[in-house]
């Protein structure tokens, strides 16, 4: 092992020391504060969100031995602190262009692949479990001031907070959105 | 933490690219520091997908959902993806809840009466075309049995391989661009293609960026539509100054297209050109 290596192995060690004093649990926090990085640069508009994130990692890792022994409060800030920097660092480097938008806000997909895209989706739709399926269906299905009516009403039905309705029916969503990527990129094949 | 209506009106704002200063580090840090904040965001997300798909945004909104929020590939693939279940929504809502049990069951039994009609329909009076052969077939020496059945065979992966095998284009129409740092907000023009191409393929020489250099031993370009589909693309000549690409005709519909080259130096690591080339099919 070479003393760069070594080096890094000690700074990684220090820094998961340093994220929590048991090692799965500073695995753990480490995958949540890179995922959180990673969700912030994307919301900054960065196409190349993983990168800046694990550039920000590589910063605080190299620095971790210090920061230890003088920094107080949540580890998360001071990622926080480095990843503002790294991101306006990026800019000055070399200004990343937005991707095309379409020209026309509704995008025509091409009716083979919308074909494809709605059987994956009622594939996806019925493997979900009946109520999940009918409140995905409920809590979408209004539009504009009817639907803040339909959905405090289905959240009294159900007998939750709207907040926790709204969570829910995302997750549904989500786990569609999932299901529908794989059907699609199995070319249907399942 | 609960959310708030304000926090709802910050996430969304946020989205939009609208909060700086102390409001995006506010919302940033939560998203840091709060387990459940993330899945606010994320549900903040779809919202606002159906909000600009069902046209409830104001203009405004509208500028900053296009411009920023749908500045990445994972976002224009959900808009794509809320489309689609919009569409699934607005096609199944009546038929799950708007139907009753009586209505569902009336449907049920019409449609066994018209599968048991169409059976009766089928019912044959006269010897069908696969009883014909079969009465042929058996009529025949097993020799003659064997060479038909073979040349069969052969005929079948003939038909197979012809219509399976790909045609390599033979007629091309081509674009030459050069890397793009902007959007479609650019003063720069965006080259045009029209359609029907009335050829076979479109072959694009990017020109590599000045100051690229040490060439790289592999390039790889990739397609992106307006939907955020991507598609990868054959590399079909390089050299110092450019790298071509093809795409068949028959991949092109209308819309705005980026393309994206990643280079691979001599050490093997890959990277992606800054910027994209950009060209419209109209």
């Amino acid at each position: 092992m070479n003393r760069e290596s070594a080096l890094t192995q000690a700074a990684f060690d220090s820094l998961l020391a340093w994220l929590d004093p048991d090692r799965d649990r500073a695995g753990r926090r480490y995958e949540f504060i890179r995922q959180r990085l990673i969700k912030i640069f994307t919301c900054r508009g960065r196409p190349d969100a993983e990168e800046l994130a694990d550039e920000t990692i590589n910063r605080v890792t190299l620095k971790a031995p210090d920061i230890v022994k003088n920094y107080e409060g949540d580890p998360a800030l001071y990622f926080y602190g480095v990843a503002q920097k790294v991101y306006l660092e990026s800019i000055r480097k070399r200004p990343q262009p937005a991707p095309p938008v379409p020209a026309s806000p509704v995008p025509t997909p091409e009716a083979e692949e919308l074909e494809r895209e709605s059987e994956c989706l009622e594939r996806c739709m019925e493997r979900l479990s009946q109520s999940n399926r009918e409140l995905a269906i409920e809590y979408y299905r209004e539009e504009k001031r009817a639907k803040i009516d339909h959905r405090k009403e289905l959240a009294e039905k159900l007998g939750i907070a709207q907040n926790a309705l709204r969570i829910r029916a995302h997750r549904i969503r989500a786990t569609l959105h999932q299901c529908v990527q794989a059907c699609l990129e199995q070319g249907l094949a399942t | 933490m609960a959310t708030s209506g304000k926090d709802l009106e910050e996430i969304r704002q946020y989205l939009l690219g609208t909060l700086s200063g102390e409001a995006r580090q506010r919302v940033e840090e939560r998203l840091l520091l709060e387990e459940d904040f993330l899945e606010e965001l994320l549900s903040g997300e779809d919202e606002l997908i159906d909000q600009y798909l069902h046209q409830t945004l104001s203009q405004e909104e509208r500028d900053g959902f296009e411009r920023h929020f749908l500045s990445t590939p994972e976002r224009l693939q959900k808009l794509r993806f809320g489309k689609a279940f919009g569409r699934y929504i607005s096609g199944h809502s009546e038929v799950a809840y708007g139907e009753t049990i009586e209505t569902r069951y009336a449907a049920d039994a019409t449609a066994d009466d018209t599968a048991a009609v169409a059976v009766a329909a089928r019912l044959p009076t006269e010897p069908t075309r696969a009883e014909r052969f079969r009465a042929f077939w058996s009529g025949q020496t097993w020799g003659l049995r064997a060479g038909l059945a073979l040349a069969s065979v052969v005929i079948i992966t003939g038909a197979l391989w012809v219509s399976l095998t790909p045609r390599a284009p033979r007629t091309f129409a081509t674009l030459a661009l050069n890397i793009s740092a902007g959007n479609r907000a650019d003063s720069t023009p965006t080259a045009k293609v029209t359609l029907p191409l009335g050829v076979d393929a479109l072959r694009i020489s990017l020109a590599l960026p000045g100051g690229a250099a040490p060439p790289a031993t592999h390039y790889r370009a990739e397609l992106m539509d307006v939907d955020g589909g991507i598609k990868p693309l054959q590399i079909v000549g390089q050299d110092a100054q450019s790298v071509s690409v093809l795409i068949p005709a028959a991949e092109l519909s209308r819309g705005q297209y980026a393309l994206k080259l990643y280079q691979t130096g001599a050490q093997g690591t890959e990277q992606p050109f800054s910027g994209n080339y950009l060209f419209n099919v109209e």
